[in-house]
């Protein structure tokens, strides 16, 4: 291919001139150039290698639809691996490397592949390397499969998301487009309109038009100009990547290297998204020189760089004779190969000097690496470096698609276009079957509300449909269907062969329409083979699902500012910087940031274990939800929704009860307290508040009057202080003054109110860790002040972890840990309510099933290890005849320095008949025994609570 | 290993808390609030507390915010003690602690909340029962029109969160 420069025209900057690198070698282009159009004028002619066959390839297209030049991206900090340059600007220091190469595109050291093409064709992997371990093969067949590589140390940007709301979006600046913006804008409506070219008109930039007189082009600039001061919302270099329920469209534009992307919900959308032409399909279709017509067009007119010498343009229709008149006139030699036998501009062909051959087709692509020949079917050999190549139009209907739009084969017009209507939702120009610029405006007005507008006056180089896929030349030699993932017309017939007949089953087996392009040069010539090849027509093969996104988007630009710890937020103690500052090591435990610890990691367990146990300590237990449940049905909505009544409380007291889904299974506990007759606060786990309201706000509206009770989430109103200790009450008493301490007057589970900071606080004398233990709330703007007041009377820090350990010696459940999605409340030896309770309450029916009162259920146990701590989630191994399986498994596991032993819980089958039995674990290899035990190991009586 | 504390930025002292940039002013708050849930119109007739929401601008300190058809925020005020109230249909609770309030302020205000969201903030349109409550960086927020912005009522426990979203994204809204 000897592409070169013109002199003259092009939208480019000759004035500014862009060096830059490719595999190694210096080039030049100007400010205006992309990437392809630069190296394209440069010469280069191989870009890359294919997928599977490593064989040269060289550029396709000139937009989204190149499949082949992908390269390797460097621009200053930022990296891409797979920068696809037909789309890229090109900028000054630009590096570019070639991928999937051992070496460089231009000479690969796998290339020998292509030669062992026969024995790894379309799915050869489902047949081969299987022997002896398919996995042998894994590692080396995934390294020489991708495209590309990552730099870890690579660091993407992008900028953060913006929404945007507009009556009308519409999709594609090419004439329907600006036709439908101006025809909505002109109503009064709001409009945004987003483009993926740099510069608004879509084929009017480089085909020969004019619209009221003025150069299609310059007709395109002034719209939107127009367009703008109007009010409306144009974006460039934006491509619309899905179209989602609620007319939203998400947009993601490029400027810069960095990507954003635009949310814009819609009153109404139009898809002005154009059409790509199609490739021929001929004997070594592939090679560096074959380019699409429309392509060529492009990057002669709008980068002034011709592409050939000496060229054959191949069609069977209209549009592809202004690639090759626009050719000639630059300076190359033509010959336009057109199928048809007599095509309406042959006089006009011949007095531009171009030769023609008709009612002939290219059969071959002469010459490797690149383009050196073309042979027709006439077995005419023409010298050539260029093949052009017009096979039709396929409409670009994905985003229609993605609105569950069911297209429709147009035999006419050889394409699939866009079925019934959609609501809010309108297709125009040539991506709707429009053949003609005056047709694509036409429809583009009506889109955008316009009725009765006269189309404007155009005139245009061509019109017409492209027409069908022709197979005529697919009968011999290696014809290319999907470049991307190199699929040919034989591994199609060996697909169909092989009874992959329904097209998602011929996808997937030959990956056709699968690579990153989404087949946009290649489904419908594929479609067209296998209705060929089965005796169907394409309506009757159907079409694949086109699915988001339409065009790669980086993963930088879908997570723009949402990275770190803006990525998945966490719920926050009010006295967090109170524990900062006293060495806090912070864990993200469920969507909460808690302290595990204090101080120094070794011992730091122990040490506040031994706090706890000897002393006084305090943890901060503000996440511990805190529900007002209020009105005259109260106490009625909570012995529905928990397994213990609850509306026998008196006021001022508290009651440990279980919450079961309504197949009886546990899936929270918690503290339920009753502060006056019709005024409850449910105190449930710190993970499961938002779930425990949304619970039982579901109960309250589907069971209950509305208007007698209600569910106020207070979680964060109050902040909470869990002090726990043999001296838990001089604290209490350093605190809040007044306070009542005698265990007579203020027992074990019960609750009373005082004054902190002259604002209200509750006392709750409840326990997680065995230990005589106060919850002081407060308001928690007193967080911190209530931190310190405990600090202060001597307190010492008690973090999650240690936390864990406390309970577990005491056998308290953590739930979800403790009990699995199948734990029942009998399961944990809790089975009074089941058997005295008379009233319904949530799950009540399920646990008298067959499956709840079966023997060999997994119950809650403790575990007295012989030895070391048996790790958590060791299995319980039973041995029988039929062999060895587990009956259970650790929940729970510490080493206790009360103890001075190891304690563990596990849910093992029967468990509470098993007590006393010595058990073997296995973890890892490595095999553990324990002795079942009452999941209390330390103070079964309780009397530490009254220490 | 696995110690998060430098992970996430500590959150800042809520009096006083502020973000600066030209045309832009964001600042946090907490005051009196509590949630008043049951007869709420008839509760709000008897009273001259005004309804705002994002698109009712409300210049007054005191205002009630829709949370749900039968549940309001009142902002600025403390209308009765926590509890049930026979007398009118309606449960209390305390919320004035529950609630940061960041106002959103300047010329810049509404490109920030773009990003936060698709509501469209500027708008004049829609209906005053409109509820205040939408999901604004992810979290559930309650929005309130001000004179010169935005006020987003936040969970205390999220609003660490939606500060360190504001102070990433309004650096990218000016630049």
């Amino acid at each position: 291919m000897s592409a070169r420069r013109l002199g003259h025209g092009g939208e480019i900057d000759r004035g500014k001139t862009l060096d830059f690198r490719f595999d190694g070698r210096s080039f030049t282009g100007f400010a205006g150039d992309t990437v392809a159009s630069a190296l394209l004028a440069g010469g280069a002619q191989i870009l890359g290698r294919s997928f599977k066959y490593h064989r040269p390839r060289g550029l396709l297209g000139s937009g989204f639809e190149e499949p082949n030049a992908l390269l390797d991206l460097r621009d200053g900090e930022r990296h891409d691996p797979n920068a696809r340059i037909t789309r890229e600007m090109l900028a000054a220091g630009m590096e570019l490397h070639s991928v999937h190469a051992l070496g460089k595109a231009s000479f690969d050291a796998l290339g020998f592949l292509d030669r062992l093409s026969r024995f790894i064709p379309a799915a050869f992997y489902y047949k081969t390397f299987m022997w002896p371990r398919w996995w042998l093969f894994e590692n080396a067949i995934r390294r020489m499969a991708g495209i590309g590589k990552l730099d870890p140390d690579a660091r993407a940007h992008a900028e953060s998301t913006i929404h945007l709301r507009a009556d009308l979006c519409v999709i594609g600046a090419g004439p329907a487009g600006i036709a439908a913006a101006r025809a909505a804008q002109a109503r009064g409506l709001s409009v945004v309109m987003a483009d993926e070219r740099s510069r608004p008109g879509g084929s009017l930039l480089w085909r020969e038009t004019s619209i009221t007189g003025e150069p299609g082009a310059a007709w395109a600039a002034q719209s939107v100009q127009a367009l703008r001061a109007g009010g409306a919302t144009v974006l460039q270099d934006t491509s619309a990547i899905g179209l989602y329920d609620h007319n939203t469209v998400v947009l993601v534009q490029r400027e810069a290297g960095r990507e954003r992307l635009l949310q814009v919900r819609a009153g109404e959308i139009v898809l002005a998204t154009g059409a790509i032409e199609r490739p021929l399909l001929f004997a070594h279709n592939d090679r560096p020189g074959v380019m699409l017509a429309d392509a060529v067009l492009e990057y002669l007119r709008r980068y002034a760089v011709c592409a050939g010498e000496r060229v054959v343009v191949a069609t069977a229709s209209d549009p592809a004779w202004e690639t090759a008149f626009a050719l000639q006139a630059a300076g190359a030699r033509c010959v336009l190969v057109d199928a048809r036998t007599d095509p309406p501009m042959a006089a006009a062909a011949r007095e531009r000097g171009i030769e023609l051959r008709t009612g002939a087709r290219v059969a071959q692509a002469l010459g490797a690496p690149v383009v050196t020949g073309a042979r027709l079917d006439t077995g005419e050999r023409i010298p050539c470096d260029l093949i052009a190549v017009g096979g039709g139009w396929t409409p670009l209907i994905n985003l229609w698609c993605h609105a569950r739009g069911r297209p429709r084969w147009n035999a006419e017009l050889g394409c699939y276009l866009p079925g019934d209507a959609l609501p809010g939702l309108r297709v125009a120009g040539s991506a709707n079957g429009a053949v003609s610029l005056a047709q694509a405006l036409s429809q583009g007005a009506e889109a955008g509300g316009a009725q009765g507008l006269e189309t404007p006056a155009c005139s245009e180089f061509s019109s017409g449909p492209g027409g069908a896929p022709d197979l005529s030349q697919t009968g011999g030699g290696r014809v290319w269907v999907d470049l991307q993932h190199d699929v040919t017309v034989k591994d199609l017939e060996l697909a169909i062969r092989e009874n992959f007949r329904v097209v998602e089953h011929l996808k997937r087996y030959t990956t056709l329409g699968m690579a990153n392009d989404q087949g946009r040069t290649s489904n419908v010539n594929g479609l067209a083979v296998l209705a060929d090849r089965t005796a169907r027509s394409i309506a009757e093969v159907g079409i694949t699902t086109f699915r988001p996104p339409y065009v790669p988007v980086s993963m930088a630009a879908l997570a723009g500012h949402e990275r770190g710890e803006l990525q998945h937020p966490l719920r926050r103690l009010p006295a967090e910087n109170a524990h900062r500052a006293e060495g806090a090591h912070f864990r993200d435990y469920g969507n909460l940031l808690r302290p595990a610890w204090y101080g120094p990691e070794e011992g730091a367990l122990e040490r506040e274990c031994r706090a706890a146990r000897e002393s006084v300590a305090v943890l901060d237990a503000s996440s511990l939800g805190k529900i007002e449940v209020i009105g005259p049905d109260a106490g009625a909505l909570l012995d529905f929704v928990f397994y213990h009544r609850l509306s026998t409380l008196a006021p001022g007291r508290l009651r440990y009860t279980l919450a079961l889904s309504e197949s009886g299974a546990v899936w929270d506990d918690g503290v339920v307290m009753r502060l006056a007759p019709e005024h409850f606060v449910v105190s449930c786990s710190s993970g499961h508040v938002a779930a425990m309201t949304a619970h039982l706000q579901e109960w309250r509206e589907d069971h209950f009057d509305l208007s007698r009770v209600f569910v106020h989430d207070c979680t964060s109103q109050w902040a909470t202080m869990a002090i726990s200790g043999p001296r838990s009450r001089e604290v209490l008493a350093s605190i809040i003054p007044g306070a009542v301490l005698d265990d007579a007057d203020f027992p074990h589970m019960s609750l009373q109110t005082g004054v902190f900071h002259d604002r209200p606080a509750r006392v709750a004398r409840v326990s997680f860790t065995g230990e005589r233990s106060y919850e002081v709330s407060v308001p928690a703007s007193l967080a911190g002040a209530l931190w310190q007041a405990a600090r202060s009377g001597g307190a010492a820090p008690l973090g999650v972890e240690a936390l864990g350990v406390l309970r577990a010696e005491k056998g308290f459940l953590f739930i979800g840990q403790d009990t699995d999605s199948e734990t029942q409340p009998q399961d944990l030896g809790m089975d009074g309510p089941r058997r005295n309770r008379k009233d319904a309450y949530v799950g009540d029916r399920s646990l008298f099933l067959p499956e709840g009162t079966r023997a060999g259920r997994r119950q809650l146990v403790g575990i007295a290890a012989d030895g070391a701590m048996i790790p958590p989630g060791a299995h319980a191994v039973a041995s029988s005849a039929a062999g060895r399986r587990s009956i259970g498994f650790i929940t729970s596991s510490y080493d206790s320095a009360a103890l001075g032993r190891p304690v563990a819980l596990a849910l093992i089958e029967d468990g509470l008949s098993r007590m006393g039995e010595v058990l073997e674990f296995e973890h890892l290899g490595a095999r553990h025994r324990g002795a079942v035990t009452a999941i209390c190991f330390l103070d079964p009586a309780g009397e530490r609570l009254h220490v | 290993m696995f110690e998060r504390s430098s992970f996430w930025s500590a959150p800042p002292e809520w009096s006083g808390a502020r973000i600066e940039r030209p045309g832009l002013s964001v600042a946090a708050s907490c005051g009196p609030a509590q949630l008043v849930a049951g007869s709420v119109e008839a509760w709000l007739a008897a009273r001259s507390l005004a309804v705002s929401g994002p698109r009712q601008t409300c210049t007054r300190p005191d205002y009630a915010l829709r949370l749900a058809p039968d549940t309001l925020l009142i902002v600025g005020a403390v209308a009765a003690s926590p509890g049930w109230h026979a007398e009118h249909g309606v449960a209390i609770s305390d919320a004035g602690d529950a609630w940061i309030l960041i106002d959103v302020e300047g010329e810049g205000a509404p490109a920030l909340l773009a990003q936060g969201c698709e509501y469209p903030f500027p708008s004049e349109h829609g209906a005053a029962t409109e509820s205040a409550r939408m999901l604004f960086a992810g979290l559930v927020v309650a929005v309130s029109r001000r004179a010169a912005g935005w006020r987003l009522h936040v969970d205390r426990a999220w609003a660490p969160a939606l500060w360190r979203w504001l102070e990433v994204h309004a650096t990218s809204s000016h630049s």
